[in-house]
């Protein structure tokens, strides 16, 4: 006989399954209305020498991915370690580099979720090396193969946003 | 930013009422009228023994207690035997049919309410489990087993009073009740003797403020006996018989007396304690006896024992026992550690005392601690007395003594602390490492310790009662110490201001009053030890000034030390030294939750006009123009050289094209006789004497975001780049709390007010404090503002990488657990 504990894991199986049905019927006509793209402003920030990083990225999408990755069904943008799964998600996929080809780390300061996008926080001590720098994002394209990431750079005169995507993963800047 | 000329008539109602309040008076409790109401309704009514000036009153009192005490350390069993003799004498004008003594190791046994109202969360440790919801953690396991293994709590045997007659008891968890067979009548004395046995507390799984440690490495120990024998209750003006439990968290109070104690311990241990050794010959060596005596002149610490002699005396061991014996002269505790591990260094502190003109400042600690111990220890010991003395008086004791006891943290004793901090040995490469955090936290632990010996070990609050009354003041001053120990000292995390430090806490949801016992403090830090002194360093910097607020905190240790106070003693002694009412200050920082914001709004600035139309209308020309500039649309037209119908035909144009609206006519030339005639004769040399000085008029307004009233010392910066230091004291939110305007009249014009610029007054958000504002912050600025959630992304990064959090300790970790088989 099951104990109250196993009969309240089977009714919340119960309820995921049905929930699942909802999903599979309505969710590709919900999703059509919206393009999968996110927005990472770079600024530089003449008080602290750093360049801020800003990654944007719509709830739905970051839902979507957390749930593609598999992690536990309480961590979503709202929990904080479902933001740090985000935050290293970014870590992974959007990568910079210097003229000389080597990579570039920017910190993760942080993340939190605003209105409708979860917000990741990066900082890169300003590169002092003059030159073309590089920066590539598969960001969530294994889970919309038409994910579009844009790149603001605020510094650039006029400010320039490089379109990446699954057919152009990189894009080239050069800092003023 | 407008520069209009201003009516007279404005300008004077504006003089005569510096400040414009915006509202009407508030009447509602905790309005503008409530945060200045004075304290009258919450402060206990003067009488003789406390008096309305803070000080003690013309028949003061309080009891007495001297003890005896003969002791046997026994290591084998980590267990104190003890036969005990304590002189009680009443000075209180009551007669008492019983006393109470204060049984505080009896919080360890299994049935004390202590242990009993534990909750899940914590397991009664100081080391928090971890993790929400049902979550079990391997110290909390640990301490379990600690618990199951012993049993803690003293065993009394008959007390009996000096003639032998048994006199009768009753156990109340923590506190005997001793029935005397006559009353004890004022000033008279009793005196009491029994035998009692403890064992002996493991510290490091259980969590205690004494107890024996256990080093692994070597299977040696140490002893630090604190709270170790039953102890007279404080009895009292104000509470009659100190009857609140001992719950661990609330410390003590206890009576004045002179102690005579024999520590018998194992023949190799070293011995550091509370007093005067009584009978060094017997004890020391002769080489340590000469070491002694060469450290009282000694300009850095002098080697009693040395290191490589502690590693070598903690290898041997013996069967045999060597009395110690300590004498301490008017002390509210006694407090010793005992072990064949330590090394001890000294130092003399000569202090301009005619009555204690010598202290000797020692460290006693294992090889663990070091090489941090000799290198800072005493240095810190001497450091804070300096400082301390300073502020309050010279320091009272023959020695002022500092133990590394435990991991981390702090405990005082009279003449003896307890502390923590030591380096860690790198598992790869077995080198020995300490922290920044370790260096400065050790550094700043002893002087917080050391501290307490002034607070409240001589100034004798009542900390299971009142605990910023110690924790409160003494870290105030241990800033202070800190601050002039070394610049940029990170007292408080990463800061060294303590008022940039605290605004985290008090925008806080769940706090409560500084005010508030000791045992229902929620948030214990920062309300009992860091809020208090950012209160008093707001105090001293801002609100009173260096030269009154020492004064007045002077006098209130003076007072009231090896005397009693009470938070109403203190509040009255600043106020009655410096004269300065704070009543205000009190309500808002020690009574309230409010915290400071103000934000500074605009500026509107004038200047006066002498509504003479010769000098004043071309003044008007000029600002329309500058207000107005010609229309774009106009300027095109004469750049494309399109003439406009009056250019091309000329005989269009009459007076109106020759006199615009600022051209001065007769008219205006009469209205304004007529207006210098009107005046009376100081009006026109008021007038007169202003427009000559070319004075500009400006009306600031400042909101009160926060609620806590404050004062708000502001930079004006002028036209011509020039700055003034001004301070609006607190009174000026005296009738509007929430938002006031503020009169500045200056020769030059205001360009910029900003206020706290020099974070005087723990301000919550300073973006709002200039204005013209400043460049806002960047979003991630912001974030990293909100330290708390910063802090919970950053943990929760290094734990998804399987970095070790910072201060996270092994057995930390949560045990899993599953659901129970039927």
């Amino acid at each position: 006989m099951p104990t109250h504990r196993t009969r309240r894991r089977l009714l919340q199986l119960a309820a995921v399954g049905a929930a699942s049905v909802w999903l599979a019927l309505v969710a590709p006509l919900s999703l059509a209305h919206r393009a999968h793209v996110t927005l990472t402003r770079v600024t530089p920030n003449l008080r602290s020498g750093q360049w801020e990083i800003v990654h944007a990225i719509h709830y739905h999408d970051a839902l979507r991915l957390l749930a593609v990755r598999e992690v536990r069904d309480d961590v979503q943008p709202a929990s904080v370690e479902g933001r740090a799964r985000l935050a290293l998600e970014v870590e992974r996929s959007v990568r910079w580099f210097a003229p000389n080809g080597s990579l570039l780390k920017p910190v993760t300061v942080g993340a939190e979720l605003e209105g409708d996008n979860v917000y990741v926080y990066q900082e890169l001590p300003a590169p002092k090396i003059s030159g073309r720098y590089a920066v590539e994002s598969t960001l969530m394209h294994d889970v919309f193969p038409e994910q579009i990431n844009n790149i603001s750079l605020d510094f650039a005169v006029p400010r320039t946003t490089l379109r990446l995507s699954r057919q152009q993963t990189r894009g080239e800047f050069t800092p003023p | 930013m407008k520069h209009t000329p201003l009516a007279l008539a404005g300008l004077l109602a504006a003089t005569l009422l510096p400040v414009v309040a915006s509202a009407a008076v508030k009447t509602t409790p905790g309005q503008a009228d409530q945060r200045f109401a004075q304290l009258e309704q919450l402060l206990p009514t003067p009488n003789t023994v406390r008096t309305a000036s803070g000080a003690p009153g013309a028949q003061y009192w309080q009891q007495r207690a001297d003890y005896r005490i003969k002791v046997t350390l026994d290591e084998t069993r980590h267990r104190l035997k003890a036969r005990q003799s304590i002189t009680y004498m009443n000075r209180s004008p009551d007669t008492l049919s019983y006393i109470w003594l204060q049984l505080d190791q009896n919080i360890f046994n299994d049935n004390s309410i202590s242990r009993r109202s534990e909750v899940a969360a914590n397991s009664g440790t100081r080391r928090d489990s971890i993790g929400a919801g049902d979550s079990f953690s391997f110290a909390a396991l640990r301490r379990h087993h600690a618990f199951e293994d012993r049993e803690y709590g003293y065993e009394i045997g008959e007390v009996r009073d000096a003639g032998g007659r048994v006199l009768r008891t009753t156990l109340n968890d923590t506190m005997l009740r001793i029935d005397l067979p006559q009353p004890l009548r004022p000033g008279t004395s009793i005196e009491i003797n029994f035998d009692w046995e403890a064992n002996i507390v493991d510290e490091a799984p259980i969590g205690a403020r004494g107890g024996y440690e256990h080093f692994a490495d070597s299977n040696t120990y140490q002893y630090f006996l604190a709270q170790w024998f039953p102890r007279l209750v404080a009895y009292t003006d104000y509470t009659g018989w100190q009857h609140k439990q001992f719950l661990g968290r609330g410390e003590f109070t206890l009576e004045f007396g002179d102690y005579d104690i024999e520590l018998t311990v194992p023949a190799d241990h070293i011995v550091a304690s509370t007093g005067v050794l009584q009978n060094p010959d017997a004890v020391l060596t002769a080489t340590q006896r000469a070491r002694l005596k060469k450290a009282e002149t000694a300009k850095s610490p002098v080697f009693i024992v040395t290191p490589q002699e502690a590693l070598e005396n903690e290898k041997a061991g013996t069967n045999q026992m060597r009395t110690w014996r300590f004498k301490a002269e008017n002390v509210r505790d006694f407090a010793w550690a005992s072990s064949r591990k330590y090394i001890w260094d000294a130092m003399g502190y000569r202090q301009d005392d005619a009555k204690r003109p010598f202290v000797m400042a020692m460290s006693f600690y294992p090889n663990e601690g070091e090489p941090i111990w000799s290198k800072y220890s005493t240095h810190a010991v001497v450091h804070t007395m300096e400082v301390y003395s300073r502020f309050s008086f010279p320091y009272p004791y023959p020695v002022a003594i500092s133990v590394n006891s435990w991991e981390r943290g702090g405990m005082e004793y009279p003449m003896i602390t307890f502390n923590g901090y030591r380096p860690t040995r790198d598992e790869k490469s077995g080198k020995l490492t300490y922290s920044r955090n370790t260096k400065y936290g050790l550094i700043g632990v002893i002087i917080h310790e050391i501290g307490h010996i002034y607070f409240p070990m001589v100034v004798n609050s009542d900390e299971r009662q009142w605990t910023w009354m110690d924790e409160g003041l003494n870290t105030f001053l241990e800033y202070i110490a800190e601050l002039e120990w070394e610049d940029n000292f990170p007292t408080f995390g990463d800061k060294t201001n303590v008022l940039d430090f605290i605004t985290g806490y008090m925008q806080s949801q769940d706090q409560v009053p500084i005010m508030t016992n000791s045992d229902t403090i929620v948030q214990f830090g920062p309300n009992a030890y860091s809020k208090p002194a950012a209160a008093l360093a707001v105090l001293r910097e801002t609100v009173m000034g260096r030269e009154l607020f020492d004064h007045a905190f002077r006098e209130y240790a003076n007072r009231w030390k090896f005397k009693r106070p009470t938070p109403a003693d203190f509040f009255r002694t600043m106020e009655d030294a410096s004269g300065v009412d704070l009543d205000w200050f009190w309500r808002g920082w020690f009574y309230g939750t409010d915290y400071v914001d103000v934000s500074v709004g605009d500026i509107r600035a004038y200047q006066i006009s002498s509504q003479d139309p010769e000098k004043e209308f071309p003044l008007r020309r000029a600002e329309f123009a500058a207000d107005w500039p010609e229309s774009y649309s106009q300027r095109q037209n004469r750049a494309e050289g399109r003439q406009t119908r009056v250019d091309r035909y000329p005989e269009l144009k009459d007076f109106y094209n020759e006199n615009d609206p600022f051209v001065v006519n007769n008219k205006d030339r009469n209205q304004y006789k007529e207006f210098r005639d009107k005046l009376e004769p100081w009006e026109r040399t008021a007038l007169d004497r202003a427009i000559k000085a070319g004075e500009h008029v400006h009306f600031v307004d400042f909101y009160n975001l926060g609620g806590l009233v404050t004062p708000l010392p502001l930079t004006l910066t002028f036209a011509d780049g020039t700055t003034e230091e001004y301070q609006v004291p607190a009174e000026v939110w005296r009738y509007n709390a929430e938002k006031v305007t503020k009169l500045f009249i200056r020769k030059q014009r205001l360009v910029s007010v900003e206020l706290d610029r020099n974070h005087l007054i723990a301000d919550a958000d300073q973006s709002n404090n200039i204005t013209p504002r400043r460049i806002e912050q960047s979003r991630i600025e912001l974030f990293k503002g909100r330290d708390s959630g910063r802090n919970q992304m950053l943990d929760a990064l290094a734990e998804l990488k399987g970095e070790p959090k910072s201060g996270a300790k092994a057995d930390d970790k949560a045990i899993p657990l599953q659901p129970a088989s039927k």
